[in-house]
């Protein structure tokens, strides 16, 4: 009980300073926290596939890129495309690839799943690559519209930052709830043992085509965010990079704890800015890190803190 | 009783099974029908084919030849998924259990799946009562009531057999397949799986392979006994205590 009370005060502390971030953060600081909150996401949606599911993605920038180039594209093409349906947009074309490439995915397990993840990756980034009149190649594209939402403009970062917090709040808890459900369990008893599963009637493949079609659509609707944080898009969303970052993301954090992704991605986007202040070279740095993290502590920054208690 | 022995009713029919791995034969047509309820155990020495047969039944291999059928429907090659739901549930010989997951969590898996829930994402799972009560109707059971909140992989050797015995049965099913239940086992926890066997498939069909032949004859009323991926015999067990060809080949001369 007394451990409840303390997540409670711990969880009220937490919101109410959030709320009041955008007072007394300056603006560039306000800006990361909201790149850490749009990136929590898709790094919550890879640890999901790993930890619900068993399965390592090789190629997840392909859903948050997916997402962030259908929501643009949305915002271009359609007349009156509104924020939301924007976000939503981007969701649900990077569930449907989920949906299509998941097909195939099923059918593997272990390093050829995260090879053919890799593979899929590489292609639809070759496509946004090379398909200029669409996509703009490696100019990227900028100048799409930033509808208001509900009368309450998006251009003002204080606004966007709630807003994504809100969004990304309402996903997070969406994929909270997911592991509590008996689909969840299905995932996390198939990661634990895949043939067992089977051999009491789950369908394991139809179960993790489930998960990565979520997984695929929230990437999506982070990646959507990412677009409008941004204001511009280049194939940096789509390319293999970013699927390392997420990787990075979650790891760093720690694997096997639910608030793992959002330390991890606040680490990332806060080290990146300001080693690459510093030097050129940050990504060597990063690399050390990760490397460290890796052989010493494999539960991530999380796994430390519950070691030391 | 004359008419049963007429117009046997098979649960489970193999025609003509022939399997071989890569040009090793390892069944040459098995022909073997298990009727309704009885308890029919499958013996003979190591590489005889018992597991491969097992295998073949459920799923896991396809024959090269001939066809498997569970009442009536053709179930050869059919997915281990499907195979369940139709009613036939197996264990294994390494013991094959959920080990990063809770007693209570392994039981509950096949309880959710015998009720059918198996994509729902809009209900909490802690909040099924029914299902949480039928688990521990399940555990009380197989005896493991009181470890139901230890991690699977972390029970004792006996415990986890008993534990890959009540995922087998808590789907519920008509038909239970279970390889050698009692390997590793000391007597005691022998006699003690033997009981427990008995009493969890009262009134279900049964096959069995097993290699101690205390078990198999206090266990079975139908035995087939399986030389060198042949069937050599196949009765009630007395038929083949006294079979010469079993003695020969088997079994041995009892030993006064």
């Amino acid at each position: 009980m007394k451990n409840r009370n303390q997540y409670l005060l711990a969880g009220i502390g937490a919101g109410v300073l959030a709320i009041l971030f955008p007072y007394i953060l300056p603006k560039f600081q306000l800006r990361m926290v909201t790149e850490i909150i749009i990136m929590a996401l898709f790094a919550m949606t890879w640890k999901m596939l790993l930890n619900e599911g068993g399965l390592f993605s090789f190629g997840h920038a392909l859903y948050f890129g997916l997402g962030a180039y259908a929501s643009v594209l949305g915002w271009l093409h359609i007349k009156g495309l509104s924020f939301m349906s924007g976000i939503f947009l981007g969701g649900l074309v990077a569930g449907l690839v989920g949906l299509i490439l998941g097909a195939f995915l099923v059918r593997m397990s272990g390093t050829y799943f995260a090879l053919l993840t890799l593979a899929f990756n590489q292609l639809i980034w070759a496509i946004v690559w090379k398909w200029r009149d669409v996509t703009g190649g490696d100019d990227g594209l900028g100048k799409f519209p930033k509808p208001d939402l509900l009368g309450i403009s998006m251009k003002n970062p204080a606004n966007f930052y709630y807003v994504s917090l809100i969004i990304v709040g309402i996903c997070l808890f969406i994929c909270w709830y997911f592991t509590r459900t008996p689909l969840g369990n299905v995932c996390v008893s198939i990661k634990s043992n895949e043939e067992r599963a089977k051999f009491i009637g789950f369908n394991v493949n139809a179960s993790k085509l489930i998960l990565l079609t979520l997984t695929g659509f929230f990437s999506g609707i982070s990646g959507a965010l990412y677009a409008q944080f941004q204001e511009f898009i280049a194939t940096s969303t789509i390319d293999l990079g970013m699927s390392t970052n997420v990787l990075f993301m979650a790891f760093i954090g720690g694997i096997g704890y639910f608030w793992g992704p959002l330390i991890g991605s606040g680490i990332f986007v806060y080290l990146s800015e300001y080693l690459s202040s510093f030097t050129d070279r940050w990504e060597f740095i990063f690399g050390l890190i990760f490397i460290v993290i890796v052989l010493f502590a494999p539960q991530g920054i999380l796994g430390i803190v519950k070691r030391k208690k | 009783m004359a008419e049963s022995a007429e117009k046997p009713k098979n649960l489970l029919e193999l025609k003509g099974i022939y399997k071989d791995f890569e040009g090793l034969e390892v069944l040459f047509d098995i022909n073997l029908g298990i009727r309704e309820g009885e308890r029919h155990a499958i013996i003979g020495p190591n590489g005889a084919g018992k597991s491969t047969l097992f295998n073949l039944i459920t799923g896991k291999y396809l024959p090269s030849r001939g066809g498997i059928f569970l009442k009536g429907q053709d179930i050869t090659g059919a997915n281990p998924f499907k195979l369940n739901r139709m009613g036939l549930a197996r264990s294994f010989q390494i013991t094959n259990i959920f080990r990063t997951m809770t007693v209570f969590e392994n039981v509950r898996n096949a309880i959710l799946s015998k009720n059918k829930i198996r994509y729902n994402m809009f209900s909490r799972l802690s909040k099924m009562n029914g299902i949480n009560e039928e688990t521990e109707r399940i555990l009380a059971q197989i005896g493991l009531l009181e470890r139901k909140n230890e991690l699977a992989g972390e029970l004792a050797h006996g415990h986890q057999r008993a534990l890959e015995i009540g995922l087998t049965i808590a789907t519920d099913p008509e038909l239970i397949l279970l390889d050698e239940p009692t390997a590793g086992m000391s007597a005691e926890e022998t006699r003690e799986a033997v009981k427990l066997i008995e009493q969890v498939t009262e009134g279900k069909t049964l096959v069995i392979v097993e290699h101690d032949m205390e078990v198999v004859f206090s266990l079975a009323n139908r035995i087939t006994v399986i030389y060198y991926g042949e069937v050599l015999a196949s009765g009630a067990p007395e038929e083949i205590r006294h079979d010469q060809k079993v003695k020969d080949a088997y079994l041995g001369e009892e030993r006064e």
